[in-house]
């Protein structure tokens, strides 16, 4: 029975989706499974005190949703909100957040194998929410895993990241 | 086998059992144990035996243990075979508190102390044996009815019981054989199915019940008793009881059901059981709802409210004379939704008094057993409060109601050498003022003393100063791992209490204070916001932002004259109002907002009220009065300093809501 369990999961792995998404030069991909939608860029309500990145919130069907830019966040020159700039609204960790991105490509599929580990950044880089550079048509992928980006203490997007992060796990 | 979710039938056993202890419960400590009135004896035993009927019925044999043994004993109180004493009712007290735990054993798989449980039904056992059954009665107490209940109970008398279930009896997982069993402990008993009524094989359909069930039953006890049996089978208009003429030659009284209008044959205590019965049908005019069902109904209201305010905003562009028809349906949808909403917002406001009623049996056991005597007086339970709030006000009361009890009220020796009565007083208080639930704790108790809290806080190393006033002396209780008793009990005073208490309100939206008089007493007062979901707001602008300001917070507004304004250091001014020098608060700099009027002349200033103090606020415009459906930020997002959530605008924005007393601790620093 667990052996039949740990085969499905793998099986899962090896077809694992994944979203991939511009951020000025460079070409990112996330878990598909933790997008809920993709829209565009409406106007925000900012909040007061908060980070750069932190574009403020807005009312998505009802619900409170905050918006950051990824654009700031990873000091990108140009930041531009037009009609095509996209927001991805990915749920995790039980909650909705909005991303704002240069643009979203693709859906590719990713073999374990087709992944490799994520070579040494130096000290202050993103290193701990990247988890490996993927290769599709020999063109290169980041790799993010959005939960610990969130989660992480630096977003400021949650009052008790550690905790939440525990419990996901 | 039939595929039915017994747990549904075990959910309404559970919520009909707990309200079958919560009434035995306060039966229990309203009763005089010298003169019990004997219809409420009735209405206990009637409940024990509900419990118990039900344990067996849907298969949790170990609450019928508890339940049998009480049973007993009520029976024997309420035939007056045995004098209730003020012991028996703490013994049956503690029987209630051991089927209430195994009952939410149960239902929520806790473990249930086995030892508890002994030790109750050994005490149960212990009454039993104990009291020698007496066989007249010594005082007249008794009751008008009883010597008509001990003739008839000895001589038995044979009764015919015929019992017509409905066709959906099986698929109530309903199981005849504990039933038969109970009413051959009774006395002689055969029972015969009629299995008469039979169609066509072919069509036969298994999980209907179709049966009729004859039985004849020699017993000693009453048709009541019978009937009660019956209780979680089958209804009133089912069962049929005829009393058989018997060698006693009584007449043959037929006691047929619905009993509502039958002349009652057995004197006053068969009266009451049935007339009873009866009450419960009319009082049935309720449904339970599960709390996510409300919850989801409140949700879809708030969006509701905002497509209304949406429709509405749409609509004022539009010419009134070419879309007067429009304009009326849009002005009566708002009307409408207004009724709705408030209609939905009563569903989940509960009275008071579902918490307060619990601090009775709370008050009680305590006094009893620090030896005090302490009467819990209720005012307004009546009132109402959003259930949510409710439930979480329930354990800081406790908490205030045990500190009372136990720091607060002195001993009856020491309030006779006071001068006191030597019966201590809490009172729990709830009223509703403005948009706020307020609900108060009062002991005229020892009050707060100055020394030793100055004391205990220089110990724990907090900042203090000679020139405290009293207020702020008090306030230190507030702080964590404070605590004044002389020494630590069982109760209180390990340090966790005012602290939990005060951090337990604030997170509902509301605020503790606190008030006290040496040798007179103290007060604590708890102040809510009314329901969490929905608020009258002001809708104020600065720079390009909206803000909301909660309308019971808001004095007034005016425009300050530049006479009326004096420029203090570092660029802060202050506004004066009546007499009164305010310190002038601008939200566009305490937000950063860009774009803001600077010129407190060109802007308006708003005069808040933030816990009895004063502040003046200064924002651009002001924008309406408006409903606002509260939206937490904190589900996707953190709480943000200086605002009690958010909501959403007509034009389909968010808005932040302020909150006054936040905004002061963040202009503070």
């Amino acid at each position: 029975m667990r052996r039949n369990e740990q085969a499905t999961l793998s099986s899962e792995e090896g077809t694992r989706e994944y979203l991939t998404f511009t951020l000025g030069k460079e070409e990112y991909a996330m878990d598909i499974l933790k997008v809920q939608e993709i829209r565009g860029y409406d106007s925000v309500t900012h909040i007061a005190n908060s980070p750069g990145f932190m574009k403020g919130v807005i009312n998505l069907r009802g619900v409170i949703v905050p918006i950051i830019d990824m654009r700031i966040k990873f000091n990108l020159e140009q930041v531009v909100y037009d009609e095509f700039t996209v927001v991805i609204i990915i749920n995790i960790l039980g909650r909705v957040i909005g991303m704002v991105v240069d643009g979203v490509s693709d859906v590719v599929t990713l073999p374990p194998e087709q992944i490799k580990p994520a070579p040494e950044f130096g000290a202050g880089a993103h290193a701990d929410y990247i988890t490996g550079i993927g290769t599709v048509n020999k063109q290169m992928l980041i790799m993010v895993d959005i939960n610990r980006l969130i989660a992480s203490e630096e977003m400021q997007l949650m009052e008790m990241a550690d905790e939440q992060l525990d419990l996901a796990a | 086998m039939i595929d039915v979710d017994m747990s549904q039938f075990n959910q309404l056993f559970f919520e009909e059992s707990a309200e079958h202890l919560a009434e035995m419960e306060r039966i229990f400590l309203a009763m005089d144990p010298a003169d019990p009135d004997e219809e409420e004896l009735n209405a206990v035993f009637r409940s024990a035996h509900s419990i118990k009927g039900g344990a067996g019925t849907f298969g949790f044999p170990d609450m019928t243990v508890v339940t049998h043994e009480l049973e007993t004993l009520l029976d024997k109180i309420r035939h007056g075979e045995m004098a209730l004493t003020a012991r028996m009712v703490n013994v049956f007290l503690l029987a209630g508190d051991a089927i209430g735990m195994q009952l939410t054993g149960h239902r929520d798989g806790v473990k249930v102390s086995e030892q508890f449980i002994q030790n109750v039904v050994e005490q149960l056992g212990a009454i039993s044996s104990d009291t020698p059954p007496f066989v007249t009665p010594l005082t007249p107490a008794g009751s008008p009815s009883s010597p008509q209940k001990e003739s008839e109970a000895t001589s038995p008398s044979t009764y015919g019981i015929i019992f017509t279930p409905p066709a959906n009896l099986y698929t109530r997982m309903v199981r005849m054989e504990p039933i038969f069993q109970e009413l051959a402990a009774m006395g002689d008993f055969t029972v015969c199915c009629n299995i008469a009524v039979h169609h066509e094989f072919r069509n036969y359909d298994p999980t209907r019940c179709l049966a009729i069930w004859e039985m004849t039953l020699t017993t000693c006890r009453s048709a009541d008793e019978i009937i009660d049996i019956f209780i979680f089978v089958a209804d009133t208009e089912e069962l049929s009881i005829v009393k058989l003429p018997s060698a006693a030659a009584d007449d043959a009284e037929a006691i047929v059901l619905p009993a509502g209008s039958t002349p009652a044959p057995h004197g006053k205590g068969a009266t009451t059981s049935l007339g009873r019965r009866h009450d419960d049908h009319v009082e049935a005019s309720s449904i339970r709802v599960g709390v996510a069902k409300v919850d989801q109904l409140i949700n879809q209201m708030g969006e509701l409210v905002i497509t209304q305010a949406m429709l509405a905003q749409s609509a004022k562009q539009l010419d009134p004379v070419k879309f007067e028809n429009l304009h009326r349906a849009l002005s009566l949808l708002e009307r409408t939704t207004r009724d709705l909403q408030e209609s939905v917002m009563s569903i989940r406001m509960v009275p008071i008094s579902f918490i307060f009623n619990r601090f009775q049996r709370l008050v009680h056991d305590l006094a009893e057993s620090m030896g005090k005597q302490v009467e819990l007086k209720l005012v307004g339970e009546t009132t109402e409060l959003d259930k949510g709030l409710m439930e979480k006000l329930a354990d800081p009361l406790t908490h205030l109601v045990r500190n009372s009890l136990d720091h607060g009220i002195e001993s009856p020796e020491i309030r006779m050498a006071a001068g006191k009565h030597p019966g201590g007083a809490i009172t729990l208080k709830a009223s509703q003022q403005g948009g706020r639930f307020l609900v108060e704790v009062t002991d005229d108790g020892a009050g707060l003393n100055r020394e030793r809290i100055l004391a205990k806080a220089a110990k724990n190393g907090l900042p203090l100063s000679d020139a405290m006033s009293d207020e702020e002396v008090w306030l230190l209780i507030f702080s964590p791992g404070f605590s004044t008793a002389d020494q630590v009990t069982d109760i209180s005073g390990r340090g966790v209490g005012m602290d939990v208490v005060r951090r337990n309100v604030t997170a509902m939206g509301g605020r503790v204070s606190l008030s006290s008089h040496e040798g007179k007493g103290s007060r604590v007062l708890i102040s809510l916001p009314l329901t969490l979901a929905i608020l009258d707001g002001l809708a104020v602008r600065v720079g390009r932002e909206t803000f909301i300001i909660p309308l019971n917070s808001v004095i007034e507004s005016l425009q300050p004259r530049t006479e009326e304004l004096n420029e203090v250091a570092r660029g802060e001014s202050t506004v004066h109002v009546r007499g009164e020098y305010l310190p002038l608060i601008r939200l566009g700099e305490l937000f950063h907002i860009a774009g803001a009027v600077r010129r407190p002349e060109d802007a308006i200033v708003m005069l808040i009220d933030a816990e009895g103090e004063q502040l003046a606020l200064l924002v651009d415009e002001l924008l309406g009065q408006h409903q606002m459906v509260i939206k937490s930020l904190e589900t996707n997002y953190r709480k943000v300093a200086g605002t009690a959530g958010a909501t959403i605008l007509g034009d389909g924005r968010v808005a932040l809501i302020l909150d006054a007393v936040e905004i002061v601790r963040l202009w503070r620093k």
